[in-house]
């Protein structure tokens, strides 16, 4: 016992010293050029050190119920020629670059190589065209089977390209009761995004 | 994570040793299979193993990542337990979602095999040596005696051992991650668990040369990937932990020829098992992303059944997915050649089309893209391949 105590206690002092959870929300918030108008708050992670393995190099990660449960990831002003997310440590995954000229089918799968380094598993259910930060863009619809806990996630994601850079916006949480619950504030939040083109 | 280092680290089926070779061909032939294993005492270092592996066992029952289709665990059991003998009792298979080479027994009986060895083994017979290697570390207790070494030689060892004394009670996810390191195989062992392999396939009447065959594929997987500088090269357990594997291949040859020729090789038998499953682990087999190592396995694929569409469409995503240099040409004619084969899947022209459209060339892209709506008129990105065919027009 005592040897769990005492590694739960360099644990968090480990965490607590790389990392902080902010308070995002009600109301508007930027995320890079990118307005949001939110209905209620959400947590906000920043790391100086970690990689969260659901979100690998996300521009910004947020969160409603715990980073552990569920994870809306923001893969924002990402240019031409530059590296999608980011690769999880001690692997060496090539991780996808972004070209203008890439479709959404392609996009998705880039989106997929990021999030699936952990050996967590993805299956694209839908993805339509839709509008999103003003302007022409495309939604998708997952499934995810977590790897380090066989859980398994329903997520739903918007992008569009503009101004030469891809804005992309992806959420998961447990497919029980936690998707539907918050699924509604998250899809107003994506409705609400706005973006100087 | 943790169960997956557990797994690589503490037996790799057919990432074993190697300098070995020569005592290998010359092993005697006069092993015999020992009798059942009894579970030993709970208050025992062995009995603690097999705790903490009851409950990974637990772990892997409940897992989202098990395969779930019984008449591909019904065939799988069967030839472990044409294999194992007696044992066959006592030993639980299980198949495991995970696009990596790697099987694993438990000393309690639990082996876990991967969908990643599963789509690279062409045969029934090459399963068996893998299954066979594995029954070989469990019969002959390989854990127990490894664990019994580390202990001997070291405080770490000594840590380990109170560990497994309390582990009928604790919580022991992060016990196991210690153990993952600690309990590898050694050479000797691997040896050993080879020898056994190739008895316990030729016993049962399979062809012993398919254990050596198992090793030729690889090592051609593993080349290509290192060329490509590939993760899997980088990471793979067999290159951080045993030699290279020239020498085992040739040494199980040996074994092979030294057994005379003949025995079962199960191809077809093989193919029909796993026909199911086939597209759902190359889907995951193109998800590691080592595009180098996917091809050449596709391409041994192919020289097998140099008709089947399906693997011609898997040929052309593993050039179109990396799309470096000529990439999407290939792709481009990858695809191709698959829509005169049988078996092509309609997400081959969506394919195409995505290809196509990367190398500028919109009209032909659209043409593909109608074919694909053509073929599955109810798809569920069908809106958004419309939106593409619109761009063009």
């Amino acid at each position: 016992m005592k040897f769990r105590i005492l590694f739960a206690a360099l644990a968090l002092a480990v965490l607590a010293g790389c990392t902080t959870v902010v308070k995002v929300g009600p109301g508007q918030v930027t995320v890079k050029d990118m307005t949001l108008t939110l209905e209620g708050p959400w947590n906000k992670f920043e790391s100086s050190a970690l990689v969260l393995f659901q979100a690998p190099g996300a521009t910004e990660i947020w969160t409603r119920e715990g980073f552990t449960l569920d994870v809306l990831a923001f893969y924002f002003g990402i240019g031409d020629g530059e590296t999608i997310g980011q690769a999880l440590p001690r692997r060496t995954t090539k991780m996808p670059v972004f070209r203008l000229k890439m479709a959404p089918h392609e996009i998705v799968e880039a989106f997929e190589t990021v999030v699936t380094q952990d050996g967590s598993i993805l299956k694209v259910v839908k993805i339509e065209p839709a509008r999103f930060a003003g302007g022409d863009g495309f939604r998708f619809e997952y499934e995810l089977k977590r790897k380090g806990d066989s859980l398994l996630f329903n997520g739903i994601g918007f992008a569009t390209v503009a101004n030469k850079k891809l804005y992309l916006m992806a959420y998961s949480a447990p497919r029980t009761h936690y998707f539907p619950t918050l699924v509604p504030g998250l899809e107003a939040a994506a409705r609400s995004a706005t973006l100087k083109r | 994570m943790l169960r997956r280092c557990f797994v690589l680290g503490c037996g790799s089926a057919a990432f074993g040793a190697l300098p070995w070779a020569r005592a290998l061909a010359q092993a005697p032939a006069d092993w015999k299979m020992p009798p059942r294993l009894q579970r030993p005492a709970a208050d025992t270092d062995e009995g603690g193993l097999w705790a903490m592996m009851d409950r990974e066992e637990q772990r892997t029952r409940r897992s989202g990542f098990l395969i779930r289709d019984k008449a591909l665990q019904d065939y799988v059991n069967g030839i472990a337990c044409k294999l194992a003998g007696d044992h066959c009792a006592d030993i639980r298979v299980y198949i495991v979602q995970t696009p990596y080479f790697n099987a694993f027994m438990a000393p309690n009986g639990m082996m876990q095999v991967w969908s990643g060895l599963l789509v690279r083994m062409t045969s029934e017979a090459q399963l068996a040596a893998i299954l066979g290697h594995e029954i070989g570390h469990y019969v002959q207790r390989h854990s127990i005696e490894r664990l019994r070494d580390v202990k001997s030689k070291s405080a770490f060892g000594q840590f380990l051992g109170i560990l497994l004394a309390r582990a009928g009670g604790v919580g022991a996810i992060a016990q196991l991650a210690l153990l993952a390191g600690a309990l590898a195989y050694n050479r000797d062992q691997e040896r050993e668990a080879d020898r056994i392999g190739v008895e316990l396939m030729a016993k049962a009447g399979y062809a012993p040369l398919e254990a050596s065959r198992v090793w030729t594929k690889l090592l051609e997987e593993l080349k290509a990937g290192a060329k490509e500088r590939e993760e899997y090269w980088d990471q793979s357990v067999l290159f951080k932990t045993h030699p290279p594997g020239e020498e085992r291949e040739k040494t199980l040859a040996q074994i092979a020829a030294a057994k005379g020729p003949g025995g079962r090789t199960g191809e077809q038998e093989y193919r029909e098992a796993l026909a199911q499953h086939r597209n759902e682990f190359l889907v995951d087999e193109l998800k590691r992303r080592t595009f180098g190592e996917t091809r050449v396995l596709l391409e041994r694929m192919l020289a097998a059944f140099p008709d089947d569409g399906e693997l011609q469409y898997f040929l052309g995503e593993a050039y179109r997915l990396r799309a470096q240099d000529k990439d999407l040409e290939h792709a481009v004619a990858a695809y191709r050649k698959s829509e005169a084969m049988k078996g092509t899947p309609a997400e081959m022209y969506r394919s195409m089309g995505l290809a196509q459209r990367q190398l500028g060339d919109d009209a032909q892209a659209g043409t593909a893209f109608a074919r694909y709506l053509e073929l599955k008129p109810t798809a569920p990105d069908g809106a958004l391949i419309r939106s593409y065919i619109k761009r063009n027009d």
